[in-house]
C-alpha cells in the first residue's frame, strides 16, 4: 500500500528528532537572543522613523544626467535649513532611493529627512504675536496653529479694509524674516469657496478645456480680487511659506532643469509621534493578549504561557534586529510585527493541536514522547510554510522598492524567529506546565494521570 | 454526488462567478449600460499608488472638556458664595463685590485634571454646603467625592466624559468635511480614525488644491446670522428664466425646480450644484439681480414622524440679508435643552457685544426667520417669536415633528453652532503627499514583486505535490480572484503595504493546503485507502486551520484599528486574505477531490 503513492519530502516521515531533550539549549538560545535585543534596545535603541519622532521626508527627484551626490545635497540642503531657520538645524539625512524592479529607470531619487517640521521659531511666533496685538490694538487675538503648522489666525476687535490690513501683516512677516507668506480673510474664504466650486462643475459638468478652466480661472480670480478690495473683516489668516517649498527652491536653484521636482513628501508632528510608536507598541501587546486568550479558550492553560512567551519572543527578536542594524524603525515595521505574530502563531497552533490530538489518542505515552512526536509529524509542514512565505517576503525585498524593504526585512526576520519558536519554545513551556500541574495534582491521588506520573 | 458535494461546488462556482462580474469593471472599460448599472464600483489604489495628499489631525477633546470643567468651577464658586450667604441670612443679590468675594476667599476651588475640581474649604462648617443639590442647579454631570475633611472633589461622571468626547470628534469631523466639500474635489475620504483622530484622503490634487486644503481644512467655518429677507423677491418672476435654463442644461438641472413660498418662491433641487448655477447664470445675465441679497442653501431632510425614516431630502434656496448680522464670535456657547414641556430646545448665549446686538435683532425682526449659517449654508432658519435680550436666547424647533425627531435635529444644530469655532484644538498629525509618478512606479514594483512571489510559490508546489499542487495552485488563483472581489465590494482601495499583504496571504494560505496535504500523507502512510485518507486529512486539519486564521485575524483587527492610510489598505487586505483563504482551502479544493474521488479517477494519489 504504501510503495503505491510516492511522494517527494524534504524530511523523513519516520524522523523522531528529540526535540524536547534538547530544551536547555533552546532555552539558551532564546535567552541568548532575547537579551541580546534587549540589550541593544535599551542602549542603542530604535532608529526611529519620521513616523515615530516627527520630521519631514521629502523624495527628490533629478535626471540621470545629473551630478548630484548624497553629501553634495546634504550639505545644500544642511545651508537652506541653516540660513531659512537662522540657527545650525539638526542634521539632515541623505539617502539614495530606489523605486524598485518596475520603477521607472529615467530618474534618480534621493530622500531627504530632517527633523524639522516647520519654519517658524516658538520664539519668532510669539515676537510676531507681540507686534500684531501692538499694531492692531490690545483687543486684538492671535492664535498660532498648532506645532507642525506656520499658520496664525488673527481676530481683530473691529472690521478694517481688507486690502490694507493684508499690507500691513504681509509687512510685518516680511520684517521678521518671512517674505513669502499667504494672508487671507475670513470673507475671501467664503468667496474661495464659491470660485473653487464653480471652477469644479465647469470641469466635470460642462467638461471645459484645461485653457479654458484657465481662462476662467483667472477671471474668477480677477473677480475675486476686485470684490475684496472694498470689504471689511475681522478674520484673518497668515500662512508662512511651507517648509516643504523652501527646500525644493533650494534644489531647484541649484540644480536647475536636472531637478524634476519632489515626489512626495511627508511631515509628521513631533508631539504626536512619540505617542505613535507607544500607542503601536500597545496594539502589538493587545494582539498578543487576544490570541493567547483564545488559546486558554480553546485549549487549556497550560498551553497559554508557551504561546505567550513564542510570541513575545518573536515580536522582540524582530524589533531586536531593527535596532541592532539601525534599520528604519516606521509604521509600516509595526504591521509587520503583527503579521508575524499572526505567522507564527498559526505554526503553535499546528504543534499544540498535534499535541492534544496525540495525548488523546495515545494515552499513557509519556509527554516527552507525545510532544515530539507531534513537532516531527508537523515538521515537514512547518519548514514548507516557512519556505512559502520566505519565497514571498524575498521576492518583495529584492523587487518591491525602498518603500516596502523595511516592511520585508522585518518579514523575513519573523519567519525565521517565528518557526524557531514555534517549535522550541510554545512547545517544551508547555511541558514543563504540564509538570508542575500534574505534581501539584499528584497529591490528590483520586486522579489516573497523576498516578501514571 | 451526495448533498454535500453539492454546497461545495455551488458556493466555490457561485462565489468565483460574482467575483468576476465584480473587477469586470476594472478590466474591461466598454461595458453595456445594463451591466454597470449593477456592477459599477471599480477595484481603487490608494493615495500612495495613485498619488495625491493625505492629512490626518488629532483632536485635542482634552482640553475642549477641560475648558468646560473651568466653567464649572465659575460657576461653583458663585453658587458656593450665594449658599454661603443664605446660612448667614444675607440676600446674595444686593451684596456689594467686596462683600460677595470676601465669602468667596472661604473656598479655593482647583483644577486637577481635565475632569476634576477640588474644592477645598477654609472652614470646616462650610463643607456641607457643597452637596448634590447644590450641584444640580449647575449641572447633572458631575459626582461629588469626600477628600477628607475639609475638601471634596468634583468630577465629571466617565460616561458624560465619553459623551463629550464622542460629540466634540463628530463636531470636528464635521466642520472638516464642510471644509473639503467646499473644495468641490473628487471623491475626498474623510473619517473618524483611531481614538480621536481625523483622517482625510484626497486623490488626485493640483499644488495649488493642496495649498488651499492645507490651509483651509484645520480652520473653523464661519458661523453667521442672518435674517431671511420677505419683502425681495428675487425669483418669483424668474420662472421663464427657469424653463430656458433647463432647456440649456437638460443634465445638469434635472431636478431644478420653482417653488412658490410665503417669504417669495424659493428654488429646490436634489444638487446643490443646480441651485448655484442657476443663481450664477441669473446673476451673469443681471449683475443688479439680487445685489442686495445673499442666496443661502439649505438641505432638507424630511423624516416619517413614526419611523424616523428619511421620506425626502433635497437643497433649497433661502434669500437672505448680505450683512451678516452677528457672527459666531458672539456666541459664548449653544447647548441641548428642555423648554417647558420637555420639548427640546436649543439654549444660546452670547457674549456681552452679542447680547446687545441680538438684542436689537430681534426686536426689529419679530415674526420673522433667521438663518444660522455655516458659511453659505443655511443650517436652520428659526421664527423670531419676540424680542430677546439679556443675551440668552431659546430656538425651538418644528412642531409636531415626533420627540425623538425633534431631539437629534436640536443636537443637530447645537452641533452646528458650537462649529463656528473650534471647541477643541486640531492638531496636524501627519501631511503625507505622493506625486503621480513615483506611485506609478510603486504600482510597478508592486506588482512585481507580487507576480514573483506568486509564480515562485505556484511552481513550488507543482514541485512538491505534483496533482495536489496542481489542485492547491488553483485555489490560490481561485483566493486571489477573491480577495480582489471582497476589495472591490468593499470599496477597499489597494496600497502598496496591501499588495505585500496579498502576496503575504496567499503565501500562508497554500500553508491550509500544504497541513491537509502533509496529513493526507500520513493517512495514506498509515496505509488508509484514498478516499479516507482524504476524508480524515480534512476532517483533522480543519480545526487547525479555523483556529490558526482566527488568531492571525485577531493580530489584523488590531492593526486596523490601529493604522491609518496605507497600512490601513494592508490590514484589510490581510482579513479578507484570511476569510477566502479558509474557503479555498478547505472548501474550493475538496470540491476537486471529491469529484476525482467519485468518478473513480483518483486510484493513486498524487500529493
Amino acid at each position: 500500500m504504501q510503495q503505491q503513492h510516492k511522494h517527494f519530502t524534504l524530511f523523513n516521515p519516520d524522523a523522531n528528532f528529540d526535540f524536547v531533550g534538547r530544551r536547555r539549549f533552546f532555552y539558551a538560545l532564546t535567552g541568548i537572543g532575547m537579551l541580546v535585543s534587549l540589550v541593544s534596545l535599551s542602549t542603542i535603541g530604535f532608529n526611529k522613523g519620521i513616523d515615530f519622532k516627527g520630521g519631514t521626508k521629502l523624495i527628490v527627484s533629478f535626471t540621470n544626467e545629473a551630478q548630484v551626490t548624497r553629501v553634495g545635497l546634504r550639505a545644500d540642503m544642511e545651508k537652506a535649513l541653516t540660513a531659512a531657520l537662522g540657527h545650525e538645524a539638526g542634521q539632515v539625512e541623505v539617502q539614495e532611493f530606489d523605486t524598485g524592479s518596475g520603477g521607472s529607470r529615467d530618474r534618480q531619487h534621493f530622500v531627504v529627512v530632517t527633523e524639522v517640521t516647520s519654519l517658524v521659531a516658538k520664539k519668532a511666533k510669539d515676537t510676531l504675536k507681540k507686534q500684531i496685538i501692538t499694531a492692531f490694538g490690545p483687543n486684538t487675538m492671535v492664535n498660532w496653529a498648532a506645532e507642525g503648522e506656520d499658520r496664525a489666525d488673527i481676530q481683530l476687535a473691529e472690521k478694517k479694509p481688507i486690502p490694507a490690513t493684508y499690507e500691513t501683516l504681509k509687512k510685518m512677516f516680511a520684517d521678521a524674516g518671512f517674505p513669502q507668506v499667504t494672508a487671507s480673510s475670513g470673507v475671501e474664504q467664503v468667496l474661495d469657496n464659491e470660485l473653487y466650486r464653480q471652477l469644479e462643475m465647469s470641469q466635470t459638468e460642462e467638461k471645459k478645456t484645461q485653457t479654458q478652466l484657465a481662462t476662467e480661472e483667472q477671471n474668477l480670480r480677477a473677480a475675486k480680487v476686485q470684490k475684496l478690495q472694498t470689504e471689511n473683516d475681522m478674520n484673518y489668516t497668515v500662512v508662512v511659506q511651507e517648509f516643504r517649498s523652501k527646500l525644493e527652491n533650494t534644489v531647484r536653484e541649484k540644480y536647475g532643469k536636472a531637478f524634476i521636482g519632489v515626489e512626495s513628501s511627508t511631515s509628521v508632528s513631533p508631539s504626536v509621534a512619540g505617542d505613535m510608536l507607544a500607542q503601536g507598541l500597545v496594539a502589538i501587546l493587545y494582539s498578543l493578549i487576544g490570541i493567547v486568550l483564545y488559546i486558554v479558550l480553546r485549549f487549556d492553560v497550560r498551553y497559554a504561557p508557551g504561546a505567550f512567551i513564542a510570541l513575545a519572543h518573536d515580536v522582540l527578536l524582530v524589533i531586536g534586529a531593527f535596532s541592532l542594524a539601525q534599520v528604519k524603525f516606521s509604521m509600516p515595521v509595526i504591521a509587520a510585527v503583527l503579521t508575524v505574530a499572526g505567522y507564527s502563531i498559526t505554526d503553535t497552533i499546528v504543534v499544540f493541536d498535534r499535541i492534544r490530538e496525540n495525548q488523546k489518542q495515545f494515552p499513557g505515552v509519556p509527554i516527552e514522547t507525545v510532544i515530539n512526536a507531534a513537532i516531527n509529524s508537523t515538521m515537514s509542514r512547518t519548514v514548507l510554510t516557512s519556505l512559502t512565505t520566505m519565497l514571498v517576503s524575498g521576492a518583495i525585498f529584492l523587487f518591491g522598492g525602498g518603500l516596502i524593504r523595511d516592511f520585508a526585512f522585518a518579514m523575513v526576520i519573523g519567519v525565521i524567529v517565528g518557526t524557531f519558536s514555534s517549535i522550541c519554545i510554545a512547545s517544551p513551556i508547555y511541558l514543563f506546565l504540564h509538570h508542575r500541574m500534574e505534581k501539584k495534582a499528584s497529591v490528590t491521588p483520586s486522579s489516573p494521570a497523576a498516578a501514571r506520573a | 454526488m451526495d448533498k454535500k458535494f453539492n454546497w461545495k461546488v455551488w458556493t466555490t462556482v457561485g462565489f468565483a462567478v460574482i467575483a468576476i462580474l465584480q473587477l469586470l469593471p476594472t478590466f474591461v472599460p466598454d461595458l453595456p449600460d445594463f451591466y454597470t448599472n449593477l456592477f459599477d464600483k471599480q477595484l481603487s489604489y490608494g493615495l500612495d499608488l495613485k498619488g495625491g495628499l493625505e492629512l490626518r489631525y488629532t483632536v485635542d477633546y482634552k482640553r475642549a472638556i477641560g475648558d468646560n470643567t473651568l466653567r464649572l468651577r465659575d460657576g461653583l464658586t458663585e453658587r458656593l458664595g450665594e449658599a454661603h450667604a443664605k446660612t448667614k441670612k444675607l440676600d446674595w443679590a444686593t451684596l456689594s463685590q467686596a462683600q460677595k468675594d470676601e465669602i468667596q476667599k472661604r473656598f479655593d476651588i482647583t483644577r486637577i485634571d481635565f475632569t476634576t475640581l477640588n474644592v477645598a474649604f477654609e472652614n470646616k462648617e462650610d463643607v456641607e454646603l457643597l452637596n448634590g443639590d447644590l450641584m444640580n442647579t449647575i449641572s447633572g454631570d458631575f459626582n461629588i467625592a469626600g477628600a477628607g475633611d475639609q475638601a471634596k472633589r468634583v468630577s465629571m461622571s466617565d460616561k458624560k466624559v465619553l459623551e463629550l468626547k464622542k460629540t466634540i470628534i463628530e463636531q470636528t469631523l464635521q466642520v472638516i468635511r464642510k471644509r473639503v466639500d467646499a473644495f468641490g474635489l473628487v471623491e475626498p475620504d474623510v473619517r473618524h480614525s483611531g481614538d480621536a483622530d481625523v483622517d482625510l484622503q484626497l486623490p488626485g490634487l493640483s499644488d495649488r488644491q493642496m495649498r488651499m486644503v492645507r490651509e483651509r481644512v484645520g480652520q473653523a467655518a464661519q458661523l453667521t446670522f442672518r435674517m431671511v429677507v420677505r419683502e425681495a423677491k428675487p425669483f418669483d418672476d424668474k420662472s421663464p428664466d427657469l424653463q430656458a435654463f433647463k432647456a440649456a442644461n437638460a443634465e445638469q438641472a434635472k431636478t431644478l425646480a420653482l417653488v412658490p413660498g410665503s417669504a417669495g418662491a424659493y428654488l429646490r433641487a436634489e444638487k446643490k450644484s443646480e441651485l448655484v448655477r442657476f443663481v450664477r447664470s441669473l446673476q451673469e445675465k443681471d449683475p443688479a439681480w439680487g445685489a442686495n441679497l445673499m442666496i443661502g442653501y439649505e438641505f432638507i431632510e424630511n423624516k416619517d414622524q413614526l419611523t424616523g425614516q428619511v421620506t425626502e431630502k433635497y437643497w433649497r434656496t433661502w434669500n437672505l440679508t448680505q450683512r451678516a448680522e452677528l457672527s459666531g464670535d458672539n456666541l459664548a456657547r449653544a447647548n441641548l435643552g428642555f423648554g417647558e414641556k420637555g420639548e427640546p430646545v436649543v439654549n444660546l448665549e452670547f457674549d456681552a457685544a452679542g447680547g446687545r446686538i441680538f438684542g436689537d435683532l430681534t426686536e426689529k425682526n419679530v415674526g420673522n426667520l433667521m438663518a444660522i449659517m455655516l458659511d453659505e449654508d443655511v443650517s436652520s432658519a428659526p421664527v423670531i417669536r419676540e424680542p430677546i435680550r439679556g443675551g440668552r436666547a431659546q430656538i425651538t424647533l418644528g412642531k409636531g415633528a415626533s420627540a425623538q425627531v425633534m431631539q437629534e435635529e436640536a443636537r443637530a444644530l447645537v452641533t452646528v453652532l458650537n462649529n463656528g469655532a473650534y471647541k477643541a484644538p486640531v492638531i496636524k498629525v501627519h501631511d503625507i503627499e505622493v506625486g503621480p509618478s513615483l506611485g506609478a512606479d510603486a504600482v510597478a514594483s508592486g506588482l512585481l514583486s507580487m507576480a514573483v512571489g506568486v509564480l515562485l510559490i505556484i511552481a513550488f508546489m507543482i514541485f512538491y505535490y505534483r496533482q495536489g499542487g496542481l489542485i492547491a495552485d488553483f485555489a490560490l488563483l481561485l483566493n486571489i480572484l477573491l480577495q480582489l472581489g471582497l476589495l472591490v465590494a468593499f470599496n477597499a482601495a489597494l496600497t502598496l503595504p496591501g499588495m505585500a499583504g496579498l502576496a503575504l496571504v496567499t503565501a500562508m494560505a497554500v500553508d491550509a493546503n500544504i497541513l491537509i496535504f502533509e496529513r493526507i500523507r500520513e493517512e495514506l502512510r498509515l496505509g488508509r485507502s484514498v478516499r479516507a485518507a482524504v476524508e480524515l486529512g480534512y476532517g483533522h486539519a480543519f480545526w487547525t486551520i479555523f483556529d490558526s486564521h482566527l488568531t492571525a485575524g485577531m493580530a489584523g483587527l488590531v492593526l486596523m484599528m490601529y493604522s491609518s492610510g496605507a497600512i490601513y489598505g494592508f490590514a484589510v487586505t490581510l482579513l479578507i486574505g484570511i476569510v477566502t483563504s479558509m474557503f479555498t482551502s478547505i472548501v474550493a479544493t475538496r470540491v476537486i477531490y471529491d469529484y476525482l474521488l467519485d468518478h473513480g479517477k483518483l486510484k493513486h494519489l498524487s500529493v
